[in-house]
């Protein structure tokens, strides 16, 4: 096949995805209304979303934390800076690494268990045993697995800013030696509306976007056990680079409107 | 009574059925033979709305189901129950839960009453109550089976009952258990049923009028007798290794 070809066959293919991804999205919203309600299943999938995560951003909050700090530190002694490190952590923590860091783990763990389980569960026929029964798969897999990420993914944020900033503490007392009154009071002068809201909306629309795609990918799984393999490598990838394209926009739009916050 | 007519489908560019037409009564078995890949299980699939045919008509009890509005469906599938092929189990549900799922869903009634229910329908389908907090996996294919036939039987109390290959892959006698079952339900249930299979030694302990399947078109429709007679060279090839059991038949009804 020629390149352009390949190129346009490409787009189309793309075109095509991105086309029927939007309709299952709008499906998934819409399936969030009216009853009936699966509250039981909403509970245990925010267990499994937010306990299940937990470690792995606690991990990832303290090493960032402290890998970030040690380094900046560093860089702030040669100008006599040291007593910024705290305002740095808070801002870089806040606006960018808490979010994308948890969305991009969240992602990778979650994002790949919910399209396993779809595409497995479509692939035994018990998607279409449950439609046989009167019963909608979006509304029943689909819409508990997407509430309890918009609920646990900004909340396992919250849980790596804080320990992100806590481990750049333990760095900045231990190591350079800068008091924890210096410290906590560059980070809360840096808790201002801007950085909060900024920190908070990224967090949601990564949740819907680990949720979209994760369940899209699942419900669209063809091949039996390779297929669903190949759908839950794809989910795991496409959710992560929608992260981090995800993440340019939101920081876009919301210096574009809340300027004067920051 | 269900009608196909003049019903096509395709997957994507594949014709699967072309131009099929078929009527079963109410209260009659009817039994669809053909090859693997000749669109038989897509039948099944078009019954229950799970896919839209690309022309013709479905009619389940005189209700045209094509391009009725979703909740009509929903209506019409609660008269319907489906047997998948492996039995589509739900395999991180307990047996108990995969049989009353129906009721769980759907009723307000209370789990004890569910329980007794789901314990009437585990012997009724010829099972122990000992199994009512095993996992599928935990089960043998046969069991497996049933678990499915109990499972759509306590859904819906159904009209018609949907079979897709009922006995691929048990053994005799297991097999054997599961066509006495569905016999006792088409019998005594008085449900219609539609039972697709290619294994025609339990197609013929099932029903006598069957309906054969070949690259999605209907190349026949009839009774064992007309079966034994048809000199169309694809239903000949079809059952040149079946020879012997519907002699068998055939001596049987004579006797």
């Amino acid at each position: 096949m020629k390149p352009v070809q390949f190129l346009i066959e490409w787009f189309k293919h793309f075109a095509y995805e991105s086309q029927r991804l939007f309709i299952f999205s709008g499906r998934m919203v819409a399936s969030l209304y009216g009853r009936p309600f699966y509250v039981s299943e909403t509970f245990e999938q925010m267990y499994l979303i937010g306990v299940g995560s937990l470690f792995l951003v606690v991990l990832t909050g303290i090493s960032a934390g402290q890998g970030m700090a040690l380094q900046f530190s560093n860089e702030l002694a040669d100008f006599g800076s040291k007593n910024y490190l705290g305002r740095i952590m808070a801002i870089a923590i806040i606006r960018e690494l808490g979010p994308v860091l948890t969305g991009v783990m969240v992602a990778a763990r979650v994002a790949s268990g919910i399209t396993a389980e779809i595409g497995s569960m479509k692939s035994s026929k018990q998607l279409d045993a449950m439609v046989a029964f009167g019963i909608d798969p979006i509304k029943k897999l689909a819409a508990p697995r997407l509430i309890a990420l918009i609920v646990m993914v900004p909340v396992l944020t919250i849980v790596c800013d804080v320990i992100a900033i806590v481990g750049g503490w333990m760095i900045a007392i231990f190591i350079s030696h800068i008091t924890s009154l210096t410290y906590w009071t560059a980070v809360i002068d840096r808790l201002n509306f801007g950085n909060l809201f900024i920190g908070i909306a990224k967090p949601f629309v990564f949740a819907f976007v680990i949720g979209f795609i994760s369940c899209y990918k699942g419900f669209t799984a063809e091949g039996g056990t390779k297929g669903v393999g190949r759908a839950t490598t794809e989910s795991v990838v496409i959710a992560s680079i929608t992260i981090l394209i995800a993440n340019f926009i939101v920081t876009k739009v919301v210096y574009s409107f809340l300027r004067g916050y920051f | 009574m269900i009608e196909f007519r003049n019903v096509s489908f395709s997957y994507g560019d594949k014709p699967v059925l072309e131009n099929l037409s078929f009527r079963i009564p109410t209260g009659e078995a009817r039994v669809i033979m053909g090859q693997s890949g000749s669109g038989k299980s897509t039948i099944l699939r078009l019954i229950l709305g799970l896919a839209k045919p690309d022309e013709g008509d479905i009619l389940i009890e005189d209700t045209n189901i094509c391009g009725v509005r979703p909740r009509v469906l929903r209506e019409i599938r609660k008269r319907i129950g489906m047997v998948f092929q492996d039995g589509a189990l739900f395999d991180s549900m307990t047996v108990g839960e995969n049989i009353g799922y129906y009721l769980l869903e759907h009723s307000k009634m209370r789990f004890d009453e569910i329980g007794e229910k789901v314990r009437e329908m585990l012997g009724f389908v010829g099972l122990s109550e000992d199994i009512i907090d095993k996992l599928p996996d935990e089960l043998s294919g046969g069991m497996q089976r049933r678990v499915a036939i109990g499972r759509a039987l306590l859904s819906t109390d159904p009209k018609i009952m949907l079979y897709d290959e009922p006995t691929t892959g048990l053994d005799p006698s297991m097999a054997s258990n599961i066509l006495s079952l569905i016999n006792r339900l088409t019998e005594f249930k008085k449900v219609t049923s539609i039972i697709v299979t290619h294994q025609i030694a339990d197609a013929f302990e099932i029903s006598k009028k069957f309906i054969v399947i070949d690259s999605g078109k209907s190349i026949f429709d009839g009774d064992i007798t007309q079966l034994r007679q048809a000199d169309d060279s694809r239903i000949v090839e079809f059952l040149k290794p079946f020879r012997d059991s519907i002699a068998n038949v055939q001596k049987n009804e004579f006797i």
